[in-house]
Order: structure tokens, then C-alpha cells, then sequence
């Protein structure tokens, strides 16, 4: 498969699923009217790059800020990962939260507490 | 045929320290204009960052409800999609505090809907308030036009409350909705 890229605007992030590095960075604003239009097509990138043979995905989630709506489909996002790991896929993901965003470190810890998947929740101070 | 004045309006944002107001069809590029603006303004001010995330947050949830509940609708040249129409804004409602206000017309139905979540929200505690953040956002998918049912949970969580709101009814049987949001600068280490 091609590289997945698609370019920040004001409402919505930065997105790049790259087969060849195996890694997945979603940066930048995600606060769209409609989540669904960001994520969907992410989601379909993703099972296409799931049925590669690839072994590993990283996942690194920029985000300065997002709205509710993208929350949920971050939630989708994640179960999507969990069941790639479930699938003996090797899954790690990163949740960055930029210095002192207490709130957004709470909203990462209450989207995956109920979550099997491994993650890690980091401050970031660029 | 205009028989209002602008000195009026001056006086109005003014005397209540309203820094910025909108009144139309609430687009993804005006909310974005407006994003932007008050986070220049507020950082200009020396506000705490997080006190301009928590401004800003508000904004777009209560924007993002204009958007699904006006029932005054106009179609956007922009994403050739409905966008609804209603009046968002923002001012210092005291010195550490600042207010996110946001009014638009519905209907008689959805102005009950919209009450019964308010009346909800506003009785639960703090700790009630994030399990049941928690649950929406565990249960229940998010609808066609993008609602995820968390934008009012969103703003409680992060302003003072209770949320201040009101209905006015309006001769056509229709409400007009407005609701006042507050969010306290907190200390540092707060």
C-alpha cells in the first residue's frame, strides 16, 4: 500500500500512516463538525495496513487539542488497535499531552482505562 | 428601516465586558476565525494556558450544538451542508472569570430535550458528572451528523457550575435557547 498522508487544516490533524517506517502520527487540531469524515478513511487505511504482513504499527497521537466528537472515534481508533494486537499484531502507542494539559492527560487516561492494550502517556514540551 | 444604533451595541459589550460576539451561520471558518482570535486575545492577556484551552473547548462544544440544533438552517456555500445559525460569544464576567455565552432558536421539543440534559447535568457532582462523561463516551456510537452525546458533559466538566441557561418563547412556538458557561481562572497550582 501507499503512504497515507493527508494535511492539517484549522479543524483537523495532520495524519500520516506510513507502511515502510510502520508507524502512525496523527498531530495538530482535530475538532471537525463531523469526526467521522477524519477517521473513516483512517480506519479503512488501517485495515488495509493490518491485512499487510507487517508485524508491528506504532502509534504516535500529537494532538494539541480535540473535540468530543473526535474523542469517541479515538476511542474506535483504539478498539480497532486492540484488536490488532489481539491479532498478534505488536501494537505501541504513545498519547502525548502538551506541558501541563492536565485535562488532556485525564481525557487519555479515561479513553483507555478499561482498555487491554499497552500504552504510554507522555508529556510533550515542543 | 435600520432603527437601531450602534452606540447601543458598543455600550452593551462594553458595560458586561464582552470581548468578542458572533451572530450568524456558525461555520467551520468562522469558528476557526473566532478560535483563533480568542486564543490570540487570551494569550495576549496573559491568560493561563489552560484557562484558553477550557475558553476554547466551550466555544466549539457550544458551537458544534448550534450547529446540530438551530432550527434556523441556512445552506453553507462552503461544505454545501446545513450549518445552523445562532449568536456565540464570549467576556469576562469578573475578574477570574470568563464567560462563554451561546443562544439560537429550536424547537419546542428539542428546547425540552436540551432542558431535561441541562437539568441532568447540573444536578450531578463532580464525581458523578466524570462517570457519566465515562459512560457516554463508552456506550452508544456516534450519530450521522457527528454528535457523540458529550459536548454538554464536555463543558460542565470544564467550567464552574451550575451551567446558567434559559428558554424564551418565541410567537411561532419555537424557543429561543441561551445558555451562559463560566470558567474560573485558577491558581498556578490548582
Amino acid at each position: 500500500m501507499d503512504k497515507y498522508e493527508v494535511m492539517a487544516t484549522k479543524t483537523t490533524p495532520y495524519i500520516l500512516l506510513d507502511p515502510q517506517s510502520g508507524e502512525l502520527l496523527l498531530a495538530g487540531e482535530s475538532w471537525p463538525e463531523n469526526a467521522m469524515d477524519v477517521f473513516h478513511p483512517l480506519f479503512e487505511k488501517l485495515d488495509e495496513y493490518f491485512a499487510l504482513d507487517k508485524e508491528q504499527l506504532r502509534v504516535e497521537v500529537k494532538l494539541d487539542y480535540h473535540n468530543t466528537s473526535s474523542q469517541k472515534l479515538m476511542r474506535e481508533l483504539i478498539f480497532r488497535l486492540q484488536h490488532a494486537q489481539d491479532s498478534d499484531k505488536n501494537v505501541i502507542l504513545n498519547l502525548y499531552y502538551l506541558d501541563g494539559d492536565t485535562d488532556m492527560m485525564e481525557d487519555w487516561e479515561e479513553l483507555m482505562d478499561d482498555m487491554s492494550l499497552d500504552y504510554h502517556i507522555l508529556e510533550r514540551t515542543d | 428601516m435600520f432603527s437601531f444604533d450602534v452606540h447601543s451595541i458598543y455600550r452593551l459589550m462594553r458595560d458586561n465586558h464582552i470581548q468578542f460576539s458572533y451572530k450568524g451561520p456558525i461555520t467551520r471558518d468562522v469558528l476557526a476565525s473566532l478560535g483563533d482570535a480568542i486564543k490570540e486575545k487570551l494569550h495576549r492577556d496573559d491568560c493561563d494556558a489552560k484557562v484558553v484551552r477550557r475558553v476554547f473547548s466551550i466555544l466549539v462544544e457550544s458551537a458544534h450544538n448550534i450547529f446540530k440544533y438551530s432550527s434556523e438552517q441556512v445552506l453553507s456555500e462552503e461544505t454545501q451542508k446545513s450549518t445552523g445559525i445562532g449568536l456565540i460569544g464570549i467576556g469576562k464576567h469578573a475578574a477570574d472569570t470568563f464567560v462563554v455565552f451561546s443562544g439560537n432558536i429550536v424547537s419546542s421539543e428539542e428546547a425540552e430535550d436540551i432542558k431535561q440534559r441541562l437539568e441532568l447535568i447540573n444536578s450531578l457532582s463532580r464525581e458523578e458528572l466524570k462517570q457519566s462523561y465515562k459512560t457516554q463516551l463508552k456506550s452508544g456510537t456516534v450519530s450521522a451528523n457527528g454528535g457523540a452525546g458529550l459536548g454538554l458533559y464536555e463543558v460542565a466538566r470544564k467550567s464552574e457550575r451550575p451551567i446558567d441557561f434559559s428558554f424564551t418563547d418565541l410567537d411561532n412556538g419555537n424557543k429561543f435557547f441561551e445558555m451562559k458557561v463560566y470558567v474560573k481562572v485558577e491558581d498556578q497550582n490548582g
